[in-house]
């Protein structure tokens, strides 16, 4: 762990200096919706409910599912820019027992992935497999919370905090190395993934002390110190992933995909940080059917996903409960010539994975570009959440 | 829960990969078939087509998928149709070809026909397959069973792989009387294997029952284009002999040229077509004609006009040709053939013109050269005059409608020259009215060959 602010939490004088404990322990009716765990990082499914991650051969198969690797045939790069996600919370209340308003917005724009996978072949000859490797953006949560101006929150009968602000955020960097190949029959891939993440998790909180008059106390030197605690960690995690079709029936697939929990390094144990970042495990399946458009090779892929997160470490601030992703997705390819376009619509619910956390859960459209001769596609995805702060995802996949 | 879930996904592995192992036999059979086929091995190639049958029975015009991602299809050899019986059934013919016993080359066909007519009754055949058997049929000299398999419909629809089937034997899917203008089927994955091995056909010189099959009418697919093969056609419908013309030449011409390329295999780049010429446009056209081909190529002449006896010698007249025993625009008939036998061809002239007897001369009787290989053909027996029909509201020689309606019946680039001329004297004969017997005082005459079998194919 990087420490780069000491935690003074609440260093008043001796009568208060308990508060900082009772303080931090008193935020239990957040809304934000929790991704951090279960952020996408912008898949070419994301249009379709992310129904698909676990079966999508580009470079974001190192981070759901590495068997889907076994399926990238030629040097692929891959580059997503997405929004992240955003919650402003309004507080009013008590100190210990706030009541928060919380909007989700769509935060700044970044790149949460980029991947290059290589064929084994095109490294030597005979070469089995393609091996990949990527940076992700797993798991995301931004969230500031404001208090009144004119009042303040009640920290004890007889002295509060005006002015008060928190801004609290945690963002999971995998960093991937993963291997896909299938079988001789090309109908059952299996692949394995070393992943190295980074956790960054920040809290700051201001405000100004004042008593039961709203006067400030000890204008200038503050008699608190509010929290502003910046930390990350370091740990190693392995992933493994099948894919199987039927010989006879190439147009079903099913796969599933296991992510060891991941212990963070270094990580203090203090209010903010947590030590260790769930394990998953995604199943999936998938149907294709064509024949819809009289002489067009158009067709039709219906998908559903769950992925599963089990318990991970707990903070006060970032607690880390089981959390599931329920997916529902199609994919309609036009394919019109040499060029397809596939459409995408599905749903995508995301259970609270812990205390202070909201559900999610909305409609996802997408859209997507493939000419003919497949050296690149672009793919276009927005998810409409019905809590609001949609997100929209650019993924640009170009093949050498 | 963890380790639970790392042994199920274990054990789905270690079951996948045990079924696909097995499910993939066929594959691997069909591909040693096209390896073996590529190297000539036709029996190999026919015994790993028909493992594959045992795994797979049914033809199928349809891409087989393959396992991939589900968000991408992919096919099974880029999307080829699976074709193991019409593959098999290939491969016999080309096994045939190499017998040497007869009764053993005939029994393999036989076999193979009969493979064929399966896969016809079952409806999964195309042009191909139709071809091959319209071949096989030829080789056996089952011209019935041609006759009715002409009258049968084809699923030009009906995808097949075509990768060992030499380019000259592939099928090409057209509609009636327009093949030549039709690319052949899967042209990119057909590489060239290697120049077709004709099996040994011994048809007999007259048909025997003669089965009509005019424009319109159903025709099995189009026929292969042989680089070998050059037809020079002449209608000259104008002249100073008015006696002599025939106005409805140009007309004539004009449907029997496209007659080789459509259904007899003559390349249309190779088919020069005159019209309304002079004697020395003639021989011009011929010497660069000739120029053109190889050595060992077959020609077919088609000539409608004027044609003389002067002296003992046949002509071919000009339009400028003042009277019939002007020679002055004429060109001598064995001059002509001699600028092709240079380069040994084979000839096959057939000759549309009135046949009057002058001082008991007449063209074509008695002039014949004794160098080169050569049949000809006349359109009206000797001292006859060219009798015509109707055909779209324009008229034509009979001879020349008989000439096409015959290569239309035959639908082949290997034509029996005795066969095809007492099939279209059937024509002639019965105007595609019928199946059998027709009559008409009026008769072209049966070829008159030099060093050529009577079942010399053009």
């Amino acid at each position: 762990m990087e420490r780069l602010l000491k935690n003074r939490m609440f260093s008043l004088n001796a009568g208060l200096s308990s508060l900082g404990m009772l303080a931090l322990a008193g935020f239990g009716h957040a809304q934000v919706a929790d991704m951090l765990s279960a952020f996408d990082a912008g898949s070419r499914s994301s249009g379709a409910g992310g129904a698909l991650t676990g079966a999508s051969p580009d470079t974001l198969a190192t981070y759901y599912n590495p068997a889907a690797l076994a399926y990238i045939d030629r040097k692929t790069l891959n580059i997503v820019q997405k929004n992240l996600p955003n919650g402003r919370n309004s507080v009013v209340g008590k100190y210990y027992d706030q009541t928060k308003t919380t909007t989700n917005r769509s935060g700044n724009q970044a790149v949460t992935h980029v991947g290059f996978a290589v064929p084994m072949s095109s490294l030597r000859k005979g070469g089995i497999g393609t091996l990949a490797f990527s940076y992700t953006i797993g798991g995301y949560l931004e969230e500031s919370s404001t208090g009144p101006t004119n009042s303040a929150l009640e920290l004890i009968p007889g002295l509060g905090v005006r002015n008060f602000t928190e801004k609290k955020s945690a963002k999971s960097e995998f960093y991937t190395l993963a291997y896909g190949r299938t079988n001789g029959a090309g109908n059952f891939a299996y692949g394995v993934g070393l992943t190295v993440v980074n956790q960054l998790m920040q809290l700051r909180q201001t405000g100004l002390l004042v008593d039961g008059s709203g006067n400030e106390i000890n204008p200038g030197a503050s008699p608190i110190s509010f929290p502003n605690v910046r930390t990350n960690g370091t740990g190693l995690g392995l992933l493994a992933g099948v894919m199987f079709s039927p010989v006879n029936n190439p147009d079903l697939s099913v796969w599933a995909s296991l992510r060891t929990p991941i212990e963070l390094n270094g990580v203090s144990k203090d209010a903010v940080s947590y030590d260790r970042i769930p394990g998953r495990l995604i199943a999936g399946g998938a149907i294709r059917r064509d024949g819809f458009r009289k002489g067009a090779q158009d067709y039709l892929v219906l998908a559903t996903q769950v992925t599963y997160y089990f318990s991970g470490g707990a903070s006060q601030f970032f607690d880390r409960s089981s959390q599931s992703v329920t997916s529902v997705g199609a994919e309609y390819y036009l394919v019109l010539g040499l060029a397809r376009v596939p459409l995408r619509v599905g749903y995508q619910g995301i259970t609270k994975g812990g205390r202070g956390f909201a559900s999610r859960k909305g409609l996802t459209y997408g859209i997507g570009f493939q000419p003919g001769n497949g050296k690149y596609v672009l793919d276009l995805n927005y998810f409409q959440p019905s809590g609001g702060g949609g997100d929209t995802s650019i993924t640009a996949t170009y093949r050498f | 829960m963890q380790r639970t879930s790392i042994l199920a996904l274990a054990s789905l592995a270690t079951l996948c990969a045990g079924a696909a192992a097995h499910a993939q036999a066929w594959k691997s059979d069909y591909e040693t078939g096209i390896t073996e086929a590529k190297r000539e091995r036709w029996g190999s190639a026919r015994e790993a087509f028909q493992r594959a049958i045992q795994k797979k029975p049914l033809d199928d015009t349809k891409p087989t998928g393959m396992p991939g991602p589900i968000t991408e299809r992919r096919f099974w050899r880029n999307g080829s149709p699976y074709s193991a019986n019409l593959l098999a059934a290939y491969s016999g013919y080309r096994l045939a070809a190499k017998m040497e016993k007869e009764e053993e080359r005939t029994a393999l066909l036989g076999t193979v026909a009969k493979e064929l007519e399966t896969l016809l009754d079952k409806k999964t055949a195309g042009s191909n397959a139709v071809f091959l058997l319209g071949e096989i049929y030829t080789a056996l000299g089952q011209l019935e069973k041609r006759g009715e398999l002409q009258q049968r419909a084809v699923n030009r629809d009906w995808r097949e792989d075509t990768e060992i089937i030499a380019p000259e034997q592939v099928s090409i899917t057209a509609g009636a009387g327009n093949a030549a203008t039709n690319p052949p089927v899967n042209p990119s994955t057909n590489p060239p294997v290697n120049p077709p091995v004709n099996p040994p056909v011994n048809p007999p010189i007259k048909p025997t029952t003669p089965t009509a099959t005019g424009p319109g009418q159903t025709t099995i697919g189009g026929v292969a284009l042989m680089e070998t093969k050059f037809a020079l056609v002449i209608g000259n419908a104008t002249g100073q002999l008015p006696d002599m013309v025939l106005p409805h030449a140009v007309e004539d011409a004009t449907l029997v040229k496209e007659q080789p390329t459509n259904y007899a295999g003559y390349p249309a780049a190779n088919v020069t077509t005159l019209t309304n010429v002079s004697a020395a446009e003639i021989r011009t056209a011929a010497t660069t004609l000739a120029d053109r081909m190889p050595a060992g190529a077959t020609l077919t002449i088609f000539f409608a006009g004027v044609a003389s006896n002067v002296n003992g010698r046949d002509y071919l007249a000009g339009i400028g040709a003042l009277s019939i025993v002007d020679t002055n625009d004429m060109i001598l008939k064995e001059d002509l053939y001699q600028i092709f036998f240079a380069k040994e061809a084979r000839i096959f002239a057939f000759y549309e013109c009135h046949r009057p007897s002058r001082d008991s001369r007449i063209f074509g009787g008695t002039d014949h050269p004794v160098d080169g290989q050569y049949a000809e053909m006349y359109s009206i027996y000797a001292g006859g005059r060219v009798p015509t029909t109707f055909r779209n509201g324009k008229r034509l020689a009979v001879f020349a409608d008989a000439f096409s309606q015959t290569l239309q019946f035959y639908r082949t680039n290997q034509i029996p020259i005795g066969e095809f001329a007492w099939k279209l004297i059937d024509f002639f004969k019965t105007g595609a009215s019928g199946t059998s017997g027709g009559s008409s005082k009026l008769a072209p005459t049966l070829p008159i060959a030099n060093r050529l079998a009577a079942d010399a194919k053009f």
